[in-house]
């Protein structure tokens, strides 16, 4: 068998004219992609600006009308740490949120893996359930939440705030673990169950160990979302009990008694903690990925 | 064996309750009980209309309705047209696209309080903005953008973008490209694709990322009274409502706003979602 070679007919087109149309065809690219890079550059630069500015202000002696400030110093951060014992502020938040997103991982896990797995009546109202706290804006219940607590008693005490935090807590592990479980491989459980596994055992021995990843993914979100968390808190917290961000809130508020780069060095204060979760999700999930792809 | 079944799926059930039972306490019943605070009087006993009317004849609370209306809606407008070019342009591989994604989403990492602190300085009069802007020469005398009108509307624009931008790059996400690429091979053009093809499909997606938005944003509070100014241009719900409760201590009225806010919102979502249910609803990625 020959094969059979099939010519095209090439119309004959000048290099000139052909480097002249690429030319024209990038030119015109770079025109149209020029409007979005303008935005994607502007917005990127706004929020780059706001940062800096802070963070230079906490630590500049003076800065007026100038691009850049006259002398760095340290003396307003320590002051302020000093005067509004931001350390005692953290330890109070870290705890509260420490224990809240323990609770609503451990209240949520098994809840989850029931949603994802098992076929129950009324799944879809209750999955669409879970998300509603999380749809309605704060203050619609952190109102009556917050009479409630003042009447029972539970205001102002550490225990009331770590069940408030729940309401962030429970709705947004599930909302990651659901989806996470449901991509798990669901024969592995039926295997373990063919060889006797009692449900105690199918939890801790193969349930858990697989949703790991998950389970931690779900922790640093969790933990950011409350850390952050504060209108049900500001409404709830007394003056013995109040969380970093809410502090920082109150003394926004009555601002113009205090000096401009001690308010930000409160607010860089609250910046840390949330940056540091913020990379710490981002490595896991990359080095999951990783991981997975091994 | 059907009983079986059944007693099966009441004990997978009772997995459920862990969760569902704090939700239960924290959230249903607060909410009905708001209802019910909102048809009594602060203090007395007995069903009354007392609250509601008074919201809607006291010029100082049925005013937050426009008001944050006159914020949110221009704000909403500018935050997907602006979130929705982005996202579009970030849909085809660029270099450095995961990063250039980090950072646009960066303000929802921080939240509205960390964003009004860093709009103090970076929006002031002798902040970088003024100085760029004065630099160049566009104005002469420092644009007031703080403590107005201007400055809540800014402080919503940044989040929102954030907000909208990080689902619709999501959503974006899902489409199919052959279709896209089935179209231009038809002989459509660029536009053209987008107009008949792209918008067609994420069309309901996109209207509903903008209700939930929209409603998240009628609930504006740290902005409005940080940046913005809560006795007149920005004396949204939140902030007529958290009056209420901490200042006058009348945490009856303070729900009645809250609810009225609520009940706005449930309004604003089924118009949103009127329009979306005039064109095409459905998948917009193909089987592969």
């Amino acid at each position: 068998m020959k094969e059979q070679t099939i010519q095209f007919e090439i119309p004959a087109v000048s290099s000139v004219e052909a480097i002249n149309y690429k030319r024209k065809q990038a030119i015109f690219k770079c025109f149209k992609a020029l409007p979005f890079w303008i935005l994607i550059s502007g917005f990127i630069i706004t929020i780059f600006g706001m940062t800096f500015s802070v963070l230079l202000n906490a630590f500049s002696s003076e800065w007026y009308g100038t691009i850049l400030p006259k002398s760095y110093t340290a003396h307003w951060f320590l002051k302020a740490w000093k005067e509004y014992d931001i350390w005692s502020y953290y330890k109070v938040t870290i705890e509260i949120t420490f224990v809240s997103t323990l609770l609503s991982l451990c209240l949520s896990i098994p809840t989850a893996y029931v949603l994802a797995r098992k076929n129950i009546p009324l799944k879809g109202a209750l999955i669409s359930f879970f998300q509603f706290p999380i749809m309605l804006p704060e203050i619609v219940y952190a109102i009556p939440l917050a009479s409630i607590f003042y009447e029972i008693g539970l205001a102002e005490t550490i225990p009331g705030l770590i069940i408030v935090e729940l309401l962030i807590g429970i709705p947004f592990s599930l909302v990651i673990l659901i989806p996470f479980i449901e991509t798990l491989d669901s024969r592995i459980e039926v295997a373990a169950q063919s060889l006797g596994a009692n449900k105690f055992k199918l939890f801790t021995k193969i349930v858990i160990p697989q949703l790991m990843p998950g389970i931690t993914s779900a922790a640093i979100n969790v933990f950011i979302r409350m850390f952050s968390t504060f209108l049900t808190i500001l409404l709830i917290a007394g003056t013995s009990t109040q969380t970093l961000p809410v502090m920082v809130f109150s003394v926004l508020q009555s601002a113009g008694s205090q000096p401009a780069p001690e308010i930000d060095s409160l607010t860089i204060s609250l910046m840390f903690p949330l940056l540091l979760f913020t990379f710490a999700s981002l490595w896991f999930s990359s080095y999951t990925k990783r991981k997975s792809r091994k | 064996m059907r009983q079986n079944n059944v007693r099966k799926k009441i004990g997978d059930s009772i997995f459920i309750l862990p969760s569902l039972i704090p939700l239960l306490l924290l959230f249903c019943y607060p909410l009905l009980k708001g209802i019910f605070l909102t048809f009594h009087k602060s203090g007395e006993a007995g069903w009354t209309f007392f609250n509601y009317i008074t919201f809607f004849t006291q010029h100082n609370f049925y005013d937050t309705i426009p008001r944050t209306f006159m914020l949110v809606f221009p704000a909403s407008i500018l935050e997907l047209a602006i979130a929705f070019a982005m996202a579009y342009y970030l849909r085809k591989n660029i270099k450095g696209k995961q990063l250039l994604k980090g950072l646009i989403i960066f303000p929802l990492t921080l939240g509205p309080l960390i964003v009004a602190v860093g709009m103090i300085d970076f929006f002031k009069p002798t902040g970088w903005l003024n100085l760029f802007l004065m630099g160049i020469g566009i104005v002469h005398q420092p644009v007031k953008l703080l403590y107005n009108y201007w400055g809540t509307f800014i402080a919503l624009v940044i989040l929102g973008t954030a907000f909208m931008f990080s689902n619709l790059m999501e959503l974006m996400e899902t489409i199919d490209p052959n279709l896209e690429l089935a179209a231009i091979s038809l002989g459509a053009g660029e536009f053209m694709t987008f107009r008949r093809v792209f918008l067609p499909l994420i069309r309901s997606s996109v209207l509903t990322v903008y209700g939930l938005n929209f409603i998240m944003q009628l609930a504006v509070f740290e902005s409005a009274i940080l940046v913005g100014n809560p006795a007149s241009d920005s004396r949204s719900f939140s902030v007529v409502a958290f009056q209420s409760a901490m200042q006058d201590f009348n945490y009856n009225m303070a729900t009645t706003v809250a609810i009225v806010m609520g009940i706005t919102q449930l309004i604003s979502l089924g118009v949103i979602f009127f329009i979306r249910k005039k064109g095409y609803i459905g998948a917009a990625s193909t089987f592969k």
